[in-house]
């Protein structure tokens, strides 16, 4: 390394700058990926986690690691897809961690009950019902249901974004909610009965 | 074909999102029980629904790009070039000091360092040094390092070990447990090709505990006796 600044040391500069010029277009590029997927990579965590906070965190985490890895995943598709998947990944690990739960069960257990179960999705028992439910779901089917819930993505949408047939999609979308549905099904009625 | 069979398919229905067929809605809407049924069904996947998209599309932290971007920054920062001499630098300074922490601790009488540390020894023939006359060890090993006594166990190892080596310079080497048989490989891949042999150092676990500790006698300066012959030049001279 020494040697070669010694004989050529004006061509180690033009490398240098060639490099660090390859390092800006490719930060450019990034970015034009994260203002498309950045928010993507937010609301899969944002419904895995059901949390702002830790879904930024975990959105973060994502997006960095897409970030070292771009050269790889220079494709739009290719990158969407990727940090979907690492994104719900991520956020599938950080619930399974055991001190995580604890607190949002703390929370939850603290929130003052809702005297109306008129709105059950606005009801902090059928949330953690539903949050149950979900964790309790295979991890693909789960991840069809959160991608399916966004607003702007059709299901052919969802399919292009994980290189699945659109027949699979909807399957899996079919299975989950009916699964979903099966393990509500009971606890709703007992919220509904109080 | 009975309610529970309708009902079932009216659940599938409201799974999918479709809109039941003909025949089922035909059923529904002469059927109170499965009509009932099918209402909370739609009412149970609407809840779903709303709690799952209120989750995924809620706002985004308004400070969320740009606190991804900082990160970004921070991890596309390259390391200064000064990096890589100043860990090289430490490296070297920590080597020396663990030397000087070496050397210290072999010097420090009381110290059971050397008593824990089993010894090599390395043969290298050589005529130039001649063995102290008249001092052998039990397998005759000609004991010029054992001028010394404190080096006495390590010889009589080596001793065992060289067996009729007549004229050699004793090279000691401490070396910790786990690293002898390498060091000895490694000297031995050295000196391929050059005029050396080397030997293993024996299992020494027994021995080790009883090694005597590494003391160096204090050094007593006794006044000189002068010699009938030592007279300085000048006197002889005027002799
Ligand atoms: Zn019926």
């Amino acid at each position: 390394m020494q040697e070669l600044v010694l004989i050529q040391p004006s061509r180690t500069v033009e490398d240098e700058l060639a490099q660090e010029q390859a390092h800006a277009a490719l930060r450019r590029e990034f970015e034009k990926r994260l203002a498309e997927c950045g928010p993507l990579a937010f609301r899969v965590a944002r419904g895995v986690l059901r949390n702002s906070a830790d879904a930024e965190d975990v959105a973060q985490e994502a997006i960095l690691r897409a970030y070292r890895r771009f050269e790889r995943l220079r494709d739009r598709e290719r990158f969407r897809s990727w940090l979907v998947r690492i994104a719900f990944r991520l956020a599938i690990d950080r619930t399974r961690s055991s001190k995580r739960r604890e607190v949002r069960e703390t929370l939850w257990s603290q929130a003052a009950p809702r005297p109306s179960t008129e709105d059950l999705a606005a009801s902090s028992e059928f949330q953690e019902h539903l949050d149950r439910a979900m964790e309790e779901l295979p991890e693909k089917h789960r991840l069809v249901l959160l991608l399916a819930a966004m607003q702007g993505h059709t299901l052919e949408e969802v399919a292009a974004m994980l290189g699945l047939p659109l027949g699979t999609v909807k399957s899996r979308l079919f299975f989950a909610r009916k699964q979903l549905a099966e393990k509500l099904r009971c606890r709703v009625k007992t919220i509904e009965k109080r | 074909m009975p309610c529970e069979n309708y009902r079932e398919a009216l659940i599938e229905a409201a799974a999918a999102g479709n809109a039941p067929a003909r025949e089922l809605r035909l059923h529904r809407d002469s059927c109170a029980s499965c009509r009932a049924s099918f209402d909370e069904e739609r009412q149970l996947f609407a809840a779903i629904d709303a709690d799952l998209r209120a989750a995924v599309n809620s706002e985004m932290p308004p400070a969320f790009f740009a606190r991804v971007r900082a990160h970004l920054d921070i991890a596309a920062t390259p390391r200064p070039r000064w990096m890589p001499s100043l860990i090289f630098a430490s490296a070297a300074v920590a080597v020396v000091f663990l030397l000087l922490v070496a050397i210290h601790a072999l010097h420090t009488p009381g110290k059971d360092l050397v008593r824990q540390l089993p010894v090599a020894l390395l043969t290298t023939p050589s005529r130039e040094t001649p063995a102290v006359p008249g001092r052998q060890d039990a397998a005759g090993l000609p004991a010029r390092a054992a001028s010394h006594p404190n080096r006495v166990p390590a010889l009589r190892n080596a001793g065992a070990l060289h067996g009729a080596a007549s004229t050699s310079i004793q090279l000691e080497v401490i070396v910790p447990p786990d690293e002898r048989q390498g060091l000895t490989h490694f000297i031995a891949t050295m000196q391929e090709g050059r005029d050396l042999t080397v030997a293993p150092a024996p299992n020494m676990k027994d021995e080790r505990m009883s090694m005597p500790l590494l003391q160096i006698a204090e050094l007593e300066v006794q006044p000189l006796e002068m010699d009938k012959s030592d007279v300085p030049d000048s006197k002889k001279e005027k002799q």
